[in-house]
């Protein structure tokens, strides 16, 4: 995950937070309050809804088109739950804060991938191993 | 073996690279997709992403005038049907692109996603756990 998370207050204009994203090649920022917890998530999806309702250069803030319900993951949660909880939620990225919604990183596909890849090879080689030469060899139990 | 068709989107949508960023993000934001292959003449020639967009807010273009062909990626990596899954995923990560456009016979018949393959490979981790769940039984305990 990205450690640690880019974040940004909700008056931030949108075009400031895409600018912040593209500099930070990253696909989304947290938003927090003064005190430092997390109130949203501004994503490039909410980015390119805002040009789709021609939202940008116009100085309007991240908070209107952040999402407030965030999506969350504490650290200790185990990558494939963090996956499942995208998957189902449809988004590409989950805050990962402490017990005080305090963001501690960013979890993204992006870094699944990196380990889902290598994941899925060491199984199919698995697979494949256990069904080739060892098909009539019995296990012994006890 | 699994294949990039069986777990490819085949949900996909094009657009042409004299429309407006403007457009491509109506486009977007209506289908709920990520992404948009460029097709002239009935030819892909690019991808337009959420990413592209987002991008092109932060560099001030204007996405009222300016049009897709502006901001798209014209390096378009591709994959086929028939490729082995752990190939297309080891071609995504090393390019880091999120979305392979499937193509056959010089035709486009999908798109395989970052999320396709996470989620598959996370399916597969968990199908064959409880398949070694179901066939070895531990052995009963004795003092």
């Amino acid at each position: 995950m990205e450690v640690p998370p880019i974040t940004v207050f909700g008056d931030v204009t949108i075009d400031d937070a895409a600018k912040l994203m593209w500099e930070k090649n990253i696909g989304s920022v947290i938003v927090v309050d003064m005190t430092g917890q997390m109130v949203g998530i501004v994503t490039e999806r909410d980015v390119v809804y805002s040009v789709s309702k021609s939202m940008t250069g116009r100085e309007i803030p991240v908070s209107s088109i952040m999402s407030k319900t965030v999506l969350r993951s504490s650290p200790n949660e185990s990558i494939a739950t963090a996956v499942e909880k995208m998957r189902n939620a449809g988004v590409r990225h989950l805050p990962v804060v402490d017990r005080h919604g305090k963001p501690l990183g960013m979890m993204s596909m992006r870094d699944a991938l990196e380990v889902s890849w290598p994941l899925l090879r060491l199984v199919l080689k698995s697979i494949k191993k256990r069904r080739a030469p060892h098909r009539d060899v019995k296990i012994r139990r006890g | 073996m699994i294949f990039v068709r069986d777990i490819m989107t085949r949900k996909l949508q094009t657009i042409a690279p004299g429309k407006t960023i403007n457009q491509a993000a109506k486009k977007m934001t209506r289908f709920k997709i990520g992404s948009l292959i460029v097709i002239d003449h009935g030819k892909p020639i690019g991808i337009v992403t959420e990413g592209d967009v987002s991008r092109a807010v932060g560099r001030d273009v204007n996405s009222r005038r300016d049009a897709v062909s502006k901001i798209m990626s014209t390096r378009l990596i591709t994959t086929t049907p028939g490729e082995r899954l752990e190939d297309a995923a080891k071609i995504m990560a090393e390019s880091s692109v999120k979305k392979l456009p499937v193509v056959e016979d010089g035709k486009l018949v999908g798109i395989l996603t970052q999320t396709d393959i996470v989620a598959s490979s996370f399916d597969l981790v968990t199908s064959l756990k409880e398949m070694v769940r179901a066939r070895y039984r531990p052995p009963d305990f004795q003092p």
